[in-house]
């Protein structure tokens, strides 16, 4: 491995035993006094540290993957969960699974964007994957 | 868009990974330029001229 690379797994191995810090020991003590979720503030930042580290390490067919899969698999992700969506709730307007914190908007617009997400995130692996293995 | 990359490189004996560390790619980028199956920048590309030292339609063909 080359100094960056060894940069970058550095980063990660302290970026994960931080955490582990933060959230086991740190936090805990400080949980009274802080209102905002710590762990998912500090994982957004040190996310975006990362991928900002990983961008400029790749090559530009690398990054070709990542807008190709961002672009198609996340757009038709998004695309196949609201179709996926519309038809659950013509099919049963209260569905189970989808309103198990019924009462509770909060929840439900979080099960939403974790859905959304999810969904874009599953078509972005798809196409990630299937355009390194049609070009390998 | 066809190339005459895998030729060059022959000529020169250096294998995908030599290539692919001369230009600060991957091996992998490497192989998808050589199979046609990725075409490259156009910074890329005039970097690939300056290394085999031709000029960039020397190396790649327009297929259409």
């Amino acid at each position: 491995m080359d100094r960056r690379t060894w940069s970058i797994q550095a980063l990660n191995a302290v970026g994960i035993v931080g955490a582990f810090a933060i959230i086991f020991g740190l936090y805990p003590v400080l949980r009274p006094w802080i209102d905002f979720p710590l762990e998912l503030l500090l994982g957004v930042a040190w996310s975006l540290l990362f991928a900002v580290l990983a961008w400029r390490r790749m090559d530009e067919a690398a990054r070709e993957a990542h807008k190709n899969a961002w672009f198609w698999g996340g757009s038709f992700g998004l695309l196949l969960a609201l179709l996926a969506l519309i038809a659950t709730f013509r099919m049963d307007p209260h569905p189970a699974l989808l309103v198990r914190f019924s009462g509770q908007p909060v929840w439900l617009m979080l099960d939403g964007a974790v859905f959304a997400g999810g969904s874009a995130c599953i078509g972005y692996a798809l196409v990630w994957t299937i355009w390194w293995l049609r070009r390998r | 868009m066809k190339n005459r990359l895998k030729v060059l490189r022959a000529e020169r004996d250096w294998s995908q990974a030599d290539l692919a560390q001369r230009l600060e790619v991957s091996r992998q980028s490497v192989n998808a330029i050589e199979t046609g199956k990725y075409d490259p920048s156009l910074p890329l590309a005039f970097k690939i001229g300056r290394l085999f030292n031709q000029p960039i339609e020397a190396i790649f063909q327009d297929g259409a």
